[in-house]
């Protein structure tokens, strides 16, 4: 694909020409047009200020294969540079101040301008969180995931929001502009508004009713779709995205590789990327990675998610009816709510927790990741901390969310940490435990339940819970240490040693957090946030560079997590283990993991068991149920899942014994 | 009380039904009304009552 970069003036020949041809001007002498211009391709065009055209000499090749031939045909250009071979057909009203790029085609629009000091939804601020106000993020094309959740979040540190804002001052500043783009190869038709909108290139943009003050990023790698009535203002729509289905936002920031459709309508909102929002309504959410709801009647309001899912009819209030809607939630990494759940907020979930019914109480369960919140008949949340651990449901997404990055190119703005089980969510656990081993020891047995944080907890579960925290932080801690020590084994005892030190640059913190769906180190994030503080990172590309390096740095630093912890939990330095230690610990690993699995495996079983077959063989006889649900749901013993899960305690099984067969080949003598 | 005995009454305890309900040949979801949690409440019950770890 070529541009032409030298242009002329036209002949008088081809004026007359495109006279005959129905074509006028304001004044010929402000149409220049490139090398080789074809008069034959320019009819029924009023060319009105500034315009350049140029080249015709191929066409656009549209989706089934049809092929029209580039030029302008009927329509009014106004200071409009027109690329080569751009394809530019019945343009209702005009097309104003735009740089269209070589193959784009633009048919069937009504009015598409770009007024004076247009920023193209750069600049916009979003009142996230807080409807009220106090936690805005501001609208820029490369806005990250990880920029965002500073911005809205940490407004404890007003110095770094300062900071922060200032970077945002100038990506907006870079933005504005007198003049609109639509990017190469670009498709935008039987649009009737678009106006200050930025168009990536190969966007394609089909039918949408209004779309009013935005950017549609997107690249021939990534391109982004805006199609079947959707209305949008004040909005950036990232790459690999797509918005369909007449959804309605406004000051909306869509991430790379969203799903927005079927009327999901949106309002002051962050969807970073991967979400999807279909059907039902949000409100001053902020949406991290993987955030998805599907229902109609599903609002989702004030809140911080990311890797969630909503269920039909899910919905939460932010309004007490004294001061307005002021009220927020945190609802943790995983976490899912189910069919008519409600929130009160203030709440907060700790991650990969289920929340299920009606909860008119405040609490908060941040400290107990797994749990199983459900509301009683009187609003009250009733936790039982750690039950979703070994569910097949939990062990299906994590297998499933990297499977299902839809972001397409090189440029990924969004720092996503995947682990399920890592030093945020282990960390959690380790917390958990101590607490619920306090409250055991100091509650009486004749207590029925105990409060925390405003959830209820049945006291006889208190050691429950502690059980299943146990076999998920030997599991992972075990885990990782035979994983580190197994690559090692070819280097003998110092090969192994040299695992189990410390790394070099592996950063220590007890505590975890996840900013914007990337998990890292507290330190990590304090070294980061006093950088931007102390003015050693001072633009958003600097930003990004630092986030973009800790990501990076993610393995060392859950090393030196996992070599505490160790410590702590096991009360031994893993400097101290023999080689008899390593083969005892990757045989609990070994129990602990396929204990785990077969919970796994027991879980799944439940969705083939008797209670999940009601309702099949409908109308016919008893043999018809078992016949029917075997058609439908297919044998136990033939899932996916289940056989996945089969293979993989068959792994686990082998993997230990060559661990252990590895290990004892090294010779005893020469360990110390 | 003999384990029988105490089996009895843990579960007719949990599962807000009369002892005299729970028989040996009794199916906690079916017979009983056990749902899902309940089931998890009732291990923690007997581990308690018999001071044991159940898998």
């Amino acid at each position: 694909m070529s541009q032409s970069n030298s242009y002329g003036n036209l002949t008088q020949e081809q004026i007359e020409i495109l006279g005959r041809q129905g074509c006028s001007a304001q004044d010929w002498s402000q149409v220049k047009v490139a090398d080789g211009f074809n008069t034959a391709r320019v009819r029924n065009v009023q060319f009105l200020g500034r315009v350049h055209v140029g080249r015709f000499t191929g066409g656009i090749r549209l989706a089934g294969g049809l092929e029209k031939p580039s030029g302008i045909y009927n329509a009014t250009i106004a200071n409009c540079i027109i690329g080569d071979d751009v394809y530019i057909s019945n343009i209702g009203v005009h097309i104003a101040n735009y740089d269209i790029g070589p193959n784009a085609c633009i048919e069937n629009v009504g009015t598409m301008v770009t007024w004076p000091g247009a920023t193209f939804g750069n600049g916009v601020k979003i009142a996230v969180l807080n409807e009220a106000g106090g936690r805005e993020v501001i609208l820029f094309d490369e806005l990250s995931a990880q920029f965002a959740y500073l911005m809205c979040v940490h407004r404890y540190r007003p110095v770094l929001i300062e900071k922060l804002l200032e970077m945002t001052a100038k990506e907006v500043k870079k933005a504005g502009s007198d003049t609109g783009k639509v990017g190469a190869g670009a498709r935008i038709c039987s649009t009737p508004e678009i106006v200050d909108v930025n168009v990536g290139p190969y966007a394609v943009m089909k039918a949408a009713a209004s779309l009013v003050n935005g950017t549609v990023l997107s690249s021939a790698e990534a391109p982004s779709v805006i199609e079947s009535g959707v209305v949008a203002e004040d909005f950036i729509i990232a790459e690999s995205a797509s918005v369909t289905g007449s959804a309605h936002l406004k000051k909306v920031f869509v991430g790379q590789g969203c799903k927005v459709g079927s009327q999901f309508s949106a309002e002051s909102s962050l969807l970073f990327s991967n979400c999807e929002a279909f059907n039902g309504e949000a409100c001053s959410i902020f949406a991290g990675p993987y955030t998805v709801t599907h229902h109609k009647s599903t609002l989702l309001i004030a809140c911080l998610f990311s890797f969630y899912n909503a269920g039909s009819g899910a919905n939460q209030s932010n309004h007490m009816y004294k001061l307005g809607p002021v009220h927020e939630g945190k609802l943790e990494r995983g976490t899912k709510a189910g069919s008519f759940s409600y929130m009160m907020w203030p709440c907060r979930v700790g991650p990969f927790s289920v929340v299920l019914g009606k909860h008119t109480r405040i609490f908060d369960t941040s400290d107990f990741p797994f749990a199983h919140l459900e509301a009683g008949a009187d609003g009250k949340c009733s936790m039982i901390p750690g039950l979703y651990l070994a569910t097949a449901g939990t062990l299906r997404d994590a297998q499933k969310w990297p499977n299902r990055d839809r972001r397409k190119g090189s440029k990924k703005r969004d720092m996503i940490s995947f682990d399920t089980f890592s030093p945020y969510t282990v960390g959690k656990m380790v917390r958990a435990s101590s607490i619920l081993i306090d409250m055991q020891n100091s509650t009486d047995r004749s207590v029925e339940e105990v409060s925390i944080n405003g959830a209820q907890m049945k006291r006889v579960l208190l050691r429950t819970s502690q059980k299943f925290y146990r076999t998920a932080i030997e599991m992972y801690l075990l885990g990782k240490i035979l994983a580190r020590v197994e690559k090692a084994l070819n280097g003998g005892i110092k090969g192994i040693r040299k695992a189990l030190a410390a790394e070099a640059d592996g950063v220590f913190s007890r505590d975890w957090v996840d900013i914007g769906g990337q998990l890292m180190p507290k330190q990590r994030l304090h070294d980061l946030t006093d950088a931007i503080e102390g003015g050693e990172v001072t633009d958003f590309a600097a930003f990004c560079g630092e986030v973009g390096k800790i990501y990076e740095g993610f393995e060392k630093d859950e090393w030196a997590w996992v070599k505490e912890t160790y410590k702590e939990y096991f009360g031994r330095a893993l400097e101290s283990l023999t080689k008899d230690d390593l083969a005892e610990a990757a045989e609990s690993y070994r129990t602990t993991k396929i204990r785990f699995l077969k919970q796994v495996l027991i879980d799944a079983e439940k969705d083939f068991g008797g209670l999940s077959r009601t309702g099949f063989g409908q109308d016919g006889s008893a043999e018809d149920l078992d016949e029917d649900f075997r058609q439908v749901r297919g044998l136990y013993d033939d899932n996916k899942f289940v056989k996945e899960t089969r293979a993989n305690i068959k792994a686990v099984e082998q993997r230990v014994a060559e661990f252990k067969e590895r290990i004892s080949a090294i010779s005893w003598s020469k360990w110390r | 009380m003999d384990v029988e005995q105490r089996v009895r009454k843990v579960v007719a305890r949990q599962l807000k039904v009369d002892e005299k309900e729970v028989k040996l040949e009794s199916d906690f979801v079916r017979d009983l009304g056990a749902e899902s949690i309940q089931s998890i409440e009732l291990v923690a019950c007997f581990e308690e009552e018999f001071d044991i770890e159940m898998d």
